[in-house]
């Protein structure tokens, strides 16, 4: 960066601009700009849920659109999300006060016999920046801890995730538990890792396979708005 | 008559992301490469073989692992994710840093990652004709899929045997295969080799597709993989 370059001080933009630069920087993974961004737009009176959906939201899905087609990868978008968690910190709290709308619950986990985690904690950061809450349940998890979360916390969707061709039948045990418990269908169940495909997803039963990050929230939102229209049908 | 077999010991990535991206330090991913190195070598590894990588800084931190040892290495990542890896290392990016390494491999390459085209197309862009160092290809025998209970892959021996006479046209050394591949394939490999004559032929996308399916991943010379967004300034005054 060149020193000619124009700085740019985020207290003097207005509004839109402000919105479009808060894009940027965490496309960037700029933290600090992010959380003076989102305590700019605080003082300026707009509603903690507009920041949430209009700053922080649309600019993750920009870098989703983007880690979903090959033009930025793991670094970029775990420093994008990181920018992402300082704004979310900021604006959690006053989000419950306020008692805006929720996108939806997950709980996730990887599953029994497997500690990979990298993927599963991009997809939990990806999701909390497109505003949903994320329970996760870390690493190497047995059907019970599934069934305890899920009991616990009734989420909208469950994340199951796998490295290894040795642990990713184990979603079906999963799945099957839930089958048996009669409570399958009270839950969107996504499945991602490394070795699964979309037939293998279909195989053990799960809603939709999804390749990434960026394809888990979009599939994510795309499920949750089916299951509201079902709910609203009646 | 007896060949001589050399003995490689496999070592994977950590699982963990190094500083400044993840919490891992470098000198510990050094430490625990060292110690993996040191068992295979007391083991009996003639050499060290690292795989399945996506991160050079942590490929950099097993060699200098590997180096304290004193074993030599062959190294190759996965490149799965768009054509490059998951952490965003293109072919010719880890060809580059092969030869430019403190303690660089024997031997480097591409190993899992997508279905056996794939990994040849990752081949072509090594460029390797140019290269000095051998190359390696493990590409996988097909997709896993889910039959009965259990995990298959659905690249049958004949297959490998295919991608096993394109892989040395594509300029790889060492041939071999990685997940999905079982004797028999490696049986069909050693014969296609040996009976398919070494031609220097030229070998481009088109071909490597019709022989061995469709490319998973669009090619980083197919699109278009500049960054979307205009950049603005990142300087700030206070």
């Amino acid at each position: 960066m060149s020193e000619d370059d124009d700085d740019i001080i985020l207290s003097e933009l207005p509004d839109d601009e402000l919105v479009l630069q808060m894009h940027d920087d965490l496309y960037d993974g700029l933290r600090e700009e992010i959380e003076e961004g989102v305590n700019i737009f605080l003082e300026r009176g707009w509603e903690p849920y507009k920041i949430l959906t209009v700053a922080l939201v649309e600019g993750m899905r920009i870098v989703g659109i983007d880690f979903r087609d090959g033009i930025l990868f793991v670094p970029e978008v775990l420093l994008a999300a990181n920018a992402m968690k300082g704004g979310m910190a900021i604006l959690k709290p006053l989000l419950a006060e306020t008692g805006a709308p929720r996108m939806g619950k997950m709980v996730i986990g990887t599953v029994k016999g497997d500690i990979h985690d990298i993927g599963k904690n991009l997809v939990s950061m990806m999701m909390e920046g497109a505003g949903f809450d994320v329970i996760d349940l870390g690493i190497n998890n047995p059907v019970e801890n599934y069934m305890e979360a899920l009991e616990s916390e009734q989420p909208d969707i469950l994340g199951m995730s796998a490295l290894l061709t040795t642990t990713m039948p184990y979603m079906k045990v999963v799945i099957d538990t839930l089958v048996a418990k009669g409570v399958r269908d009270d839950y969107v169940i996504l499945v991602g890792g490394a070795p699964l495909n979309e037939e293998f997803s279909k195989s053990i039963g799960a809603d939709a396979y999804c390749r990434d990050a960026a394809v888990a929230v979009e599939t994510a939102k795309k499920l949750m708005e089916r299951k509201h229209n079902v709910l609203a049908a009646g | 008559m007896f060949a001589i077999v050399l003995a490689a010991g496999s070592m994977g990535p950590t699982g963990e992301l190094l500083e400044p991206v993840g919490s891992l330090k470098k000198e510990d991913a050094v430490e625990i490469f060292h110690e993996q190195a040191e068992g295979l070598k007391e083991g009996g590894a003639d050499f060290a073989w690292v795989e399945t990588m996506s991160c050079l800084e942590e490929l950099e931190a097993a060699s200098e692992g590997i180096r304290l040892t004193g074993m030599s290495w062959c190294g190759t990542m996965s490149f799965d994710t768009a054509s490059r890896t998951m952490m965003g290392v293109s072919p010719s990016e880890f060809a580059a840093s092969s030869l430019s390494m403190t303690y660089p491999p024997i031997a480097f390459g591409a190993n899992c990652g997508s279905g056996a085209q794939d990994l040849v197309a990752t081949l072509l862009e090594f460029d390797v004709k140019n290269g000095r160092m051998p190359v390696i290809a493990k590409g996988n025998a097909g997709i896993p899929k889910f039959k009965e209970g259990r995990i298959v892959y659905d690249g049958d021996p004949e297959l490998m045997a295919v991608y096993a006479v394109l892989a040395r046209r594509a300029g790889a050394k060492i041939i071999g295969g990685c997940c999905g591949t079982t004797p028999l394939h490696i049986d069909a490999m050693r014969s296609a080799l040996e009976r398919a004559a070494n031609v220097e032929s030229s070998l481009d996308l088109s071909e490597v597709e019709s022989k061995l399916g469709v490319l998973t991943a669009a090619r980083a010379n197919t699109r278009s993989n500049e960054r979307r967004r205009t950049r603005r300034s990142r300087s700030r005054k206070n």
